[in-house]
């Protein structure tokens, strides 16, 4: 099995650690996936810090932010994926593709997941290995 | 590592547990209970039967669905309950909104100056600097701030009651679920928290039969929670 989280460089793991808040990620990413963007912004609305992951057409962001969330709307359908220690976690996915899991408690903040392509069973993957950093 | 995922803060029922035990004086405080229970329900039947004036949705009986007048025992000319009774796993609904008289025809069809002014921020960033998706009061914060209105609070349900307490910039008003998709623009929909969504969500009217916050969406009119409109002025 490969290290946690080297799917990121030495720095961009590095800069994780002055986030004002814990962010929970994928502790590895399925082939294919890789990293698009690391962003992290703060402005009179809170801190908001999001790790962006495309493979082809589908993407990924893993959200964490201290301020300004409301639960996903939905519509389309909901899929839920197993975590060991979180139990279930919902996702809801809307009519245009989109989708927004529930929002996950950390410390601090605040995190989900979102995005758009990845299959059910990515997703499974995806969530099964989300560990807060 | 600090991991906590949602709870559910079911609130519980007092009187749960302790049917098998009445006896004496907590027989009697159970009966009183149970009358001030009956006289409770007996009430907003009266109420939700005998008027028609509410959102008239009927999706949610019993109060869950906010704007229906009387749908929700607070206020009413009743014994003082010892405390309120939600459902288990339900969250009690939004105070306050249960008065909000009935949304006119002319408010329908025309945008107020601040309302135009909402849709203009909206056409202008659509999706506002730093919004992603999820951040929905975020991205509704942003539009109001640009019409002089601050809001406060990390989760979008909490909109409501700040937005109530400013009548010079806002009137409530009540509006059925199939009513939602024909408001003007710049009215801000709030909907409650509800078991497993702990934040609720908000959203401004585009006046098309859309919403704007997070993204410009179709208006969502099917969420199972309840809900408050607020028109600005």
């Amino acid at each position: 099995m490969s290290q946690e989280f080297s799917y990121l460089s030495a720095q961009q793991r590095e800069s994780l650690k002055d986030l004002p808040f814990s962010v929970m990620l994928p502790s590895q990413v399925p082939q294919g996936w890789t990293v698009a963007s690391l962003d992290f912004d703060q402005d009179e609305d809170g801190a908001s810090f999001a790790l962006g992951l495309t493979k082809g057409e589908a993407r990924l962001n893993f959200l964490t932010t201290n301020d300004g969330i409301g639960d996903p709307p939905g519509g389309a359908r909901t899929s839920r994926h197993p975590h060991q220690d979180l139990g279930e976690i919902t996702i809801e996915h809307e009519e245009d593709g989109e989708f927004l899991s529930d929002w996950m408690e950390v410390e601090g903040g605040w995190s989900a997941l979102a995005g758009s392509g990845p299959s059910d069973s990515e997703l499974d993957q995806f969530v099964q290995s989300l560990t807060v950093f | 590592m600090y991991m906590n995922p949602m709870m559910n803060p079911m609130m519980m029922n007092p009187m749960m547990g302790s049917m098998g035990a009445m006896n004496g004086m907590s027989g009697m405080f159970m009966m009183m209970q149970m009358m001030q229970m009956m006289q409770m329900m007996q009430s907003m039947m009266g109420s939700m039967g005998g008027q028609q004036q509410g959102c008239g949705c009927g999706h949610q009986p019993m109060g869950y669905s906010m704007g229906m007048p009387g749908a929700y025992p607070q206020g009413m000319p009743m014994m003082p309950m010892p405390m309120p009774m939600p459902m288990p796993g339900q969250y009690p609904p939004m105070s306050g909104g249960q008065y909000a008289p009935p949304i006119s025809g002319n408010a329908m069809r025309a945008a107020t100056p601040t309302g135009a002014r909402l849709a203009n921020s909206i056409m202008n960033s659509p999706v506002p600097p730093n919004c992603r998706p999820g951040y929905c009061y975020r991205g509704v914060k942003h539009h109001l701030r640009n019409v002089g209105v601050n809001l406060s609070g990390g989760s979008a349900y909490q909109a409501a009651s700040q937005l109530a307490q400013r009548p010079d910039r806002f009137k409530e008003v009540t509006v059925s679920r199939a009513q939602l998709k024909q408001l003007p623009p710049g009215a801000v929909v709030v909907w409650n928290r509800s078991p497993g969504k702990p934040h609720g969500h908000i959203s401004i009217a585009t006046g098309d039969g859309r919403e704007a916050s997070d993204k410009i969406r179709n208006q969502i009119t099917n969420r199972p929670a309840s809900y408050r409109v607020f028109l600005p002025k």
